[in-house]
């Protein structure tokens, strides 16, 4: 698939979605020709116990009109929700009904698209699943979601456009986007974007999707990390609301008590250097300039280390092999009174007991040099090259980010993600909604945050980008914290670093 | 008996022999203790726990009290998880049949039909172990989807029989040879063919060789992960490895312990029993066979 | 003679037909795919540089993985790892062998629960061990902390000093079950009599196991010798899902580096290039084994 196959679409389909009104569908059938509607009922039934109930339910009634045989569509959907718990059985019952419209004419038949997704919770997926087939409606798509473990996706994917298997629709981070957009793994999509519409995300975020200057992806959401602090433990010592990373150090420092309690909670056992992708964009600190230049070696970068050092000492031990989310336990019981985690930490500080979500503050992660700070998780959607339906893909890509829907999707998925679409951002419907008002002050701690953070933390420019990737596998920064957890040197560690970066770019040619 | 009784080896009498086995077991199984007894704990064990906390914390994974069987019931109610499970079964038994027919035919012909290149087949079969499995991944993975297998079990059933036939053709090849030739030659004699021969005189003779190889086969279909992962897609064609992968990793960034601890002891189970079954016949297997070469 | 003749034809043609299943299974599954791969060794070909395509380049892939000290690091750690693992194998193996070659209440059972390492899957064992090794709530440091041994817990696989040595273990635990079974089905064909003749000459335990066990182990041990080193050497998974190959590349290793140079940085000439080496060494490794099995089943 080409961008110029893209091109030869009409996306006046897409144009329609959410308007719902007779008058637009019946543009969209407006040739005239065999229509099919899919009839779904998505229904979620949770456990009886304490209280949560998530109904979800889309019906796509089809209403034949006798002169002018247009099909109306009414779309249902209704979110009750109460206190979130565990969801027991998932029923997707689904009828394909096709119905001659008018004589001739071309044949819009549902084509079954593939995704390749992570999510396997039971309430995200009941969300997922209802998000794509309201969009998957109106694009004439059936998405057939497929599990790949979370951390199995980079070589699930490698193996796909080896062997030409890759499906339709896949999602991605930034650096794994760059990375797949350079093997051509991932189709441009500024059309897609044309269609959605200008400024609908906000420029970070948007940036982070593009290869030199042409598009690869969707924001999809956001997870942006913030500064978590026990609010409780900052009034009984009589502290202020943290501003500057010497506020959060001398903080921690003060509060450090081992082995019952610790000042901060650090880790880097993710696959993903999250460490040094939350501390160095605060020192405007970068492995690669705009021009791809190697930035590593940099007064910015020491100075990072140099906090990590001091972070790592009024941490539990064994930094290296712990991983956020033994963090995110250890905080919820009460061994940290600091932590960085995405805002998808939500869901588990309003599930926590004793009200612990009152005690947690927030604050975004503040900036030493320059003004950004942090790293603004992000996932991405992606068409892939692969794909053998590139308009429906298309068509539905636009459908998906449609305010309505999206916003639909954003009320009932997981707590704590924030949303990309700006006029979700910008709106009072997300915020007021039931189960995010709770958490609303974090997530938008996050989504502020997201404005000044680099969505990928570590990287500047489209000649970084590709090389990156190299970094990135094999494991330059997380090894370079790593070596200062276990005492080492900062400046050794730094040295090490630009040398290995250094000859990945040699090597590279 | 009695002269098996007297035999007194270099590790001293059976008192402290019991003794000594004891302790090495205890020191092999704990870890699969802690799975089946953190399966059985409240998932409060696999927090951090404040300092002064610890103490009775290891009585708890030591020992649950009480037992609690809700992660079982989380896993097992899971169709998806239940479906992993039968996939698993399925493959790891057709990998077992298809071992064991291809290995006993072929070891056969090594043991006893002398043919140009005999020698080197068996001895290139064997050297296919230093190949690193992860560089067969994307090449072979080409050839199932070339073929049109893909993300099917057959693509699995077929990979994996390949892995276990190397070291199955060398431990039943050395198990014919250590069967007396005669045995054939008497039933040939009798009118049987060599097939005839095979099937009729030496197979029944070959019982405890032939559960060698359907352990082997069995264990290494059942546990595989890295080529299951990139061959397959479909929920419908899924093997348990990615099943339990899958709810290891379902809050992405947070471990749900307990949840996956008793995935994994169900997931082991299957193995576990027939292992109980096997093991004897992996051993007799292996003793015929194993000092002859 | 005639006769007997074409009886030798069948017999050669019938030893072709069943050993044809065996040769198609590796021949496509392993022959075919290697030789098409291993040849890469000698080209460029990265996904991430589609417009350079496929181009012969000698042995520039070489030249780069021996100038690279992430290689070197990973020989380095696969060769330790390997001899600490297959000796602690063998040793540990021959003990739990000699102590279960002899009848005593509960063998049974004892030999059954000893096997059960090798048949945890290796995802469930490399999960098993890092909440075993974990600082804070894994077993081990509670055990250690309780006892006053130590006052916090040790982070065992992502420390430096001690995750070569955590990894180690977990491998010979992984490894004993197989390696002494096979001993004991090694020690079980050892004739009884020979033992008993030592015995009326007055030889002590240890001049038994010297002179009769040892020596009649011969073939078997360098086959459990080799055959371990060779699984060991090549395996990914236990190291991949127990540390990923750190902290700091403390126990990253050949088939790592092997899986990341493919997978993560899509160069499929360079990981080629260091599976090339890796099947040499241990190529070279069996050979010389073959020839000592050879030896013996000619004498």
């Amino acid at each position: 698939m080409t961008s110029k196959n893209l091109s030869r679409r009409r996306l006046l389909t897409a144009a329609s979605v959410g308007a719902g009104s007779v008058a637009a569908m019946a543009a969209l059938v407006g040739c005239g020709e065999v229509q099919t509607v899919t009839e779904r009922v998505v229904e979620v039934v949770t456990k009886e116990v304490p209280v949560e109930k998530v109904v979800t339910r889309e019906v796509v009634k089809e209403v034949a009109v006798e002169v002018e045989k247009v099909v109306t569509q009414q779309v249902e959907v209704a979110v009750e929700v109460e206190v979130e718990k565990v969801v027991e059985k998932t029923v997707v019952e689904e009828r394909v009904v096709t119905k001659v419209v008018q004589g001739e004419a071309m044949q819009r038949k549902i084509e079954t698209v593939t995704f390749w997704d992570f999510e396997t919770r039971a309430l995200g997926v009941a969300a997922q699943e209802a998000w794509l087939a309201r969009a998957g409606t109106h694009a004439a798509v059936r998405v057939e979601r497929l599990r790949v473990p979370f951390p199995e996706m980079e070589p699930k994917v490698l193996a796909g456009k080896a062997s030409g298997t890759l499906p339709d629709m896949v999602w991605s981070q930034p650096d794994s986007c760059w990375t797949w957009a350079a093997a051509e793994i991932v189709a441009p999509l500024d059309e897609v974007h044309a269609e959605i519409g200008v400024n609908k995300f906000g420029n970070n975020p948007l940036e982070a999707t593009k290869l030199d200057g042409v598009s690869y992806g969707v924001p999809q959401f956001l997870w942006p990390h913030i500064m978590y602090y026990r609010m409780d433990k900052y009034e009984e010592n009589g502290f202020d609301e943290p501003k500057t990373w010497i506020d959060l150090g001398e903080n921690g420092a003060a509060l450090n008590s081992p082995p019952d309690h610790y000042g901060f909670f650090t880790y880097l056992k993710d696959a993903h250097p999250k460490l040094a992708w939350n501390l160095m964009p605060a020192f405007d600190a970068y492995v690669f300039d705009r021009d791809g230049s190697v930035a590593l070696g940099s007064q910015g970068t020491l100075g990072s280390l140099i906090l990590a050092a001091a972070l790592f000492s009024i941490s539990p031990p064994g930094v290296a092999g712990n991983d956020e989310g033994a963090g995110r336990t250890a905080f919820l019981n009460g061994l940290a009174s600091h932590m960085t985690s995405s805002t998808s930490f939500s869901t588990g500080l309003a599930a926590a007991p004793d009200d612990l979500l009152s005690k947690v503050g927030a604050v975004a992660q503040p900036s030493v040099i320059g003004d950004a700070a942090g790293l603004a998780g992000m996932n991405i959607l992606n068409i892939t090259t692969g794909t053998k339906h590139p308009d429906r893909m298309m068509e539905l890509f636009v459908s998906l980010f449609d305010h309505e829907i999206y916003q639909g999707w954003f009320i009932s998925t997981v707590l704590g993600w924030a949303p990309t679409l700006r006029s979700v951002q910008e709106g009072t419907d997300y915020w007021e909604s039931a189960r995010v008002k709770p958490v609303a002050r974090l997530v938008r701690t996050g989504v502020e945050a997201s404005n000044k953070a680099w969505p990928s933390g570590a990287k500047f420019g489209s000649e970084g980008a590709s090389l990156l990737g190299t970094v990135t596998a094999r494991n330059v920064l997380k090894d370079m914290f790593t070596k200062v957890s276990d005492g080492g040197a900062p400046e050794a560690a730094l040295e090490d670093a630009t040398a290995e970066v250094e000859r990945i770019v040699a090597d590279a040619g | 008996m009695i002269k098996r009784l007297r035999r007194s080896r270099i590790l001293g009498t059976h008192r402290r022999r019991a003794v000594l086995a004891l302790v090495i077991t205890i020191l092999t199984i704990f870890p699969v203790y802690f799975m089946v007894s953190g399966a059985l704990s409240h998932p409060d064990i696999f927090i951090t726990r404040l300092g002064g906390q610890t103490e009775g914390g290891l009585v708890d994974i030591l020992f649950p009290r009480p037992p609690i069987l809700q992660h079982f019931q989380t896993v097992l109610s899971d169709a998806l998880f239940r479906r992993y499970l039968i996939n698993s079964l399925i493959v790891a038994t057709i990998t077992m049949a298809l071992a064991i027919l291809v290995c006993t035919l072929g070891a056969y012909s090594l043991a006893r039909l002398r043919f140009p290149g005999s020698n080197m087949i068996g001895r290139v079969a064997l050297l296919t172990y230093t190949v690193p499995s992860v560089l067969l991944l994307i090449p072979l993975f080409k050839i199932v989807v070339g073929v049109g297998i893909a993300d099917s079990l057959t693509s699995l059933v077929l990979t994996y029989t390949t892995f276990a036939i190397p070291f199955s053709l060398w431990m039943l090849r050395a198990f014919f040879q250590s069967l007396p030739p005669e045995l054939e030659d008497a039933a040939m004699v009798d009118g049987a063919g060599r097939l005839g021969a095979l099937f009729r005189v030496i197979l029944p003779l070959s019982v405890p060789g032939i559960a060698a190889t359907a352990l082997f086969a069995f264990i290494l279909a059942w546990n595989e992960f890295l080529f299951a992962l990139i061959f397959t897609s479909s929920d419908d064609v899924r093997t348990l490895p990615i099943g339990v992968a899958l709810t290891m990793t379902r809050e992405q960034t947070a471990v749900d312990w307990a949840t996956a601890m008793a995935a994994s002891t169900i997931s082991s189970l299957p193995i576990f029993i027939v292992v109980m079954l096997g093991q004897r016949g992996f051993v007799r297997g292996l003793t015929a066979g194993g000092v002859k070469g | 003679m005639g006769v007997r003749l074409s009886l030798r034809r069948r017999e050669q043609l019938l030893g072709l037909a069943l050993i044809a299943p065996t040769v198609i299974f590796i021949g496509a599954v392993v022959i075919y795919p290697v030789a098409a791969t291993l040849g890469l060794s000698f080209f460029s070909e990265n996904l991430l540089r589609p417009e350079r395509g496929t181009q012969f380049i000698g042995i520039d892939n070489f030249a780069r993985i021996f100038r690279d000290d992430l290689f070197w690091m990973g020989l380095k750690n696969t060769v330790v790892l390997t001899a600490a693992a297959v000796i602690g194998e063998v040793v540990l193996g021959m003990i739990v062998a000699l102590t279960l070659n002899a009848p005593f209440r509960g063998r049974g059972v004892i030999r059954t629960l000893n096997i059960l390492p090798w048949v945890v899957p290796s995802f469930v064992a490399a999960f098993i061990w890092i909440w075993l090794f974990h600082p804070q709530f894994g077993p081990i440091n509670q055990f250690l902390v309780w006892s006053g041994i130590v006052d916090q817990g040790i982070p065992w696989i992502s420390q430096g000093s001690t995750a070569m040595g955590s990894v180690i273990v977990v491998y010979i635990w992984k490894g004993l079950p197989w390696t002494f079974l096979v001993l004991l089905a090694g020690l079980q064909s050892i004739p009884e009599e020979w033992y008993e003749a030592a015995k009326v000459d007055g030889a002590s335990p240890w001049q038994q196991f010297r002179y009769i066990t040892l020596p009649s182990l011969r073939y078997i041990l360098v086959i459990v010798i080799v055959l371990r080193t060779i699984w060991t050497f090549n395996n990914f998974d236990l190291v991949y899902l127990l540390t990923g190959g750190g902290p700091a590349r403390a126990t990253v290793t050949l088939p790592l580096n092997v899986y990341s140079t493919a997978f993560l940085q899509y160069d499929f000439g360079l990981s080629a290039a260091i599976a090339a080496f890796m099947v040499v060494v241990v190529l070279g490794l069996s050979i010389v084994v073959l020839k000592l099995s050879r030896i013996e089943t000619e004498s």
